[in-house]
């Protein structure tokens, strides 16, 4: 595999895993029952 | 006498513990940004602070101070959720056990009888208490003069004239908030109950303290907040001049923003060019020029408009205008059975729908709580900006209307519009139905009006812009990135016969994304809408803006040249050769992002704040579900109606 897909790869794996953790993220915010924030968790605003 | 031993090490060994609380708009959070240096949201009407915030600073002589700002409370018999979080404090229930060694209590020195009511029970609690007499100048603008050796003597505690918004009386407050610690706490002369008995002796005491202390220099009644309250407040010229001041802030996120927009539009193209000059051909350039590049930067674009939005919408939070804009929505509210209180978190929605579902906390009863909570997404949001202004900017034309508004313009302040009145139908909708109940009325307090502080807007502005960019370097370039191979695998076969074109749409078509794209398409051709349309929309689910990095990223992969976006949807043509986006396509793909829950972030607050469990689940998806049936409904009708009126 050339060395550029390989590091083209890294890269994809890497946004998804944040992909993954913000959807687990949001997942956490709805189960928690009282807010410990201080506004959007993706955009910080409040 | 020596003074003991452990207060006085406060500050060195631990920082000394300072809760501030406060009626709803004296100034609280305004002065917790002065002493602690942080840049809380402040605003001139009630109920910006929704939950507790903390800040700390350092004293000249190093010792340290946490300082706890506290949501506004007119008593400390809680009915809301967001005074429930101030009692808990100060009754030293809270459940991460902050106990404050001091209480700071902000008094507006313009309202000083009603603000005693609850100043006057948290020295009741047999904590050690200041008295921050705060808009001191205010005051005397309006001929009050106040007695304070006299006011120290009646309350028993420390009681600082301070003007927070221009950081004066913040020394000798500090130095007061350390001695008080050390001072004994003042005594209780009624008990802390919600009785009717208790209430009129505290406020027949207040009278009796106010008449000692406060003198007040006869002043005509025609202030300048009056003068211009004559209009703002007007039964046909209030709600006039507010349409005209929309207008006028819509119009201006066209004008002023184009030549910004396309200064940074052409330098991210330079940028992504040079790049893709250094990369050598393959995958990495490809990921670097057609899924950053284009996608992010297809966002970055819209920079200025946020900017120049939240300037508007900063000058008039502060400037006191959209208490009166408050005061003339509440008696719509009420007829379409929401509460008052339920303005603050419609109009945090502008911002961003999740923290406007946590402003509703300041509302008592749950069903105007629920109802509000179920409608706060209906308000545009400033995701939905980037992808209003794409369509506008690339699909309707700019033709003069009025002096000062054009096409553009207008067909943005009549999305906001729409959501707006969307949202007071459908929250009626709710009342009559689901959450039937009482409507309670609100008292409103309308600040007097103030020049907002230049340093404050400017904080503002930035902050706004900070979240804009922090989106897009996260949630948007991830994104991107995970589209971009979305789109780039499983490679088409190499066909010799075809152009570079063909072979970019072959790929797309052959790709992960064109795929499922394709595999949805039956769902959103009713809407006019391809394959592409239908994949940004789903992918923007992570966040609305993603609809138009998403659409960067498609034509990024799926275009051989380094054109913008806008260029690019216009040129688009479909197997006949008829335009895949049109004037009427447009419409109605901002109308179906005017009332879609493209978020996934509101809807896991909705299901924490609507109860959380199956409670929060079910409200969360009757919420989901009734603004994308409301999407696509309109949508569909926006097409339908604009095909028999001959556009297309």
């Amino acid at each position: 595999m050339r060395p550029d897909t390989v590091i083209t790869l890294a890269i994809v794996a890497v946004a998804l895993g944040a992909v993954v953790r913000r959807v687990l993220n949001q997942m956490r915010v709805a189960r928690t029952r009282r807010a410990d924030g201080t506004g959007c968790d993706s955009c910080g605003q409040g | 006498m020596n003074a003991p031993a452990a207060p006085a090490r406060l500050g060195h060994d631990r920082p000394l513990r300072v809760a501030i609380i406060g009626n709803p708009n004296t100034g609280k959070t305004t002065l917790f940004n002065a002493l602690t240096g942080l840049r809380q949201r402040v605003g001139n009407f009630a109920g910006v602070t929704v939950e507790r915030v903390e800040g700390t600073f350092t004293l000249g002589d190093g010792r340290r101070v946490t300082i706890l700002d506290l949501p506004g409370s007119y008593s400390l018999t809680a009915g809301s959720p967001d005074e429930q979080i101030a009692l808990e404090v100060l009754l030293k229930r809270d459940a991460s056990h902050w106990d404050p060694d001091v209480v700071l209590v902000v008094v507006d020195a313009v309202h000083l009888d009603r603000n005693l009511f609850l100043a006057s029970q948290v020295c009741e609690l047999g904590l050690p208490v200041v008295i921050a007499l705060n808009q001191i100048d205010v005051a005397e603008s309006h001929g009050i003069a106040i007695d304070i050796p006299e006011l120290i003597h009646e309350l028993g505690v420390p009681v600082i004239p301070t003007v927070a918004s221009r950081g004066e009386g913040l020394d000798p407050l500090r130095n007061a908030l350390f001695t008080a610690a050390v001072l004994p706490a003042p005594t209780a002369r009624f008990a802390i109950d919600a009785s009717a008995e208790t209430s009129l002796a505290r406020h027949q005491w207040i009278g009796e303290v106010v008449a000692r202390t406060v003198t007040r220099r006869a002043r005509s009644l025609d202030t300048p907040s009056d003068r211009v309250d004559a209009i703002a407040l007007h039964r046909v010229g209030g709600p006039l001049l507010f349409l005209v001041i929309m207008a006028l802030v819509f119009q201006a996120v066209f004008s002023w923003a184009a030549p910004l927009q396309d200064a940074i539009e052409s330098l991210v193209l330079a940028i992504g060019h040079r790049v893709g000059e250094v990369l050598p051909d393959g995958d990495l350039r490809s990921l670097v020029v057609d899924g950053v590049f284009a996608g992010v930067g297809s966002v970055l674009v819209f920079l200025p408009q946020i900017a120049i939005l939240f300037g508007f919408i900063g000058l008039l939070e502060q400037s006191g205008y959209m208490a009166r804009a408050a005061f003339l929505m509440d008696g719509l509210m009420r007829r379409v059975g929401l509460h008052g209180k339920s303005f603050i978190p419609m109009l945090s929605g502008y911002a961003c729908a999740v923290p406007g579902i946590m402003a509703t906390r300041t509302i008592e009863d749950p069903k105007d709580r629920l109802a509000t909570i179920l409608v706060v997404p209906l308000m545009s949001c400033s995701a939905r900006l980037p992808v209003y202004t794409l369509l506008i900017g690339t699909f309707i034309p700019a033709l003069p209307l009025i002096p000062g508004l054009d096409l553009q313009g207008a067909t943005m302040l009549l999305m906001y519009l729409l959501g707006t009145a969307t949202a007071l139908a459908i929250a009626a909708l709710f009342r009559k139905t689901l959450l039937r109940g009482p409507v309670r009325p609100m008292i409103l307090e309308l600040p007097p009006y103030r020049w907002p502080a230049p340093q404050s807007l400017l904080v503002s502005v930035w902050q706004r812009c900070q979240v804009f960019l922090r989106r897009a370097g996260t949630v948007i370039l991830s994104l991107s990135i995970v589209l971009w191979a979305l789109a780039t695998y499983p490679r088409a076969p190499e066909d010799a016969t075809r152009t570079a074109e063909q072979q970019q749409e072959a790929q797309l078509a052959h790709s992960a994304l064109g795929r499922f794209g394709k595999a949805i398409e039956p769902a959103v051709a009713p809407l006019g809408y391809d394959w592409k349309i239908g994949v940004s929309i789903v992918a923007s689910f992570a966040a609305r803006e993603v609809f138009v990095s998403t659409m960067g990223t498609i034509y990024g992969v799926g275009g051989e040249d380094d054109a913008a976006l806008a260029d690019r949807l216009r040129a688009e043509t479909d197997a006949s050769g008829a335009p895949v986006y049109t004037p009427l396509i447009a419409v109605g793909l901002m109308v179906f992002y005017v009332y879609a829950l493209m978020c996934m972030s509101t809807i896991a607050v909705t299901v924490r704040e609507a109860g959380g469990g199956r409670i929060g689940w079910r409200w969360a998806t009757i919420q989901f579900v009734y603004m994308l049936a409301l999407a696509y409904g309109t949508a569909w009708l926006v097409l339908v109606i604009g095909r028999v009126l001959g556009f297309h």
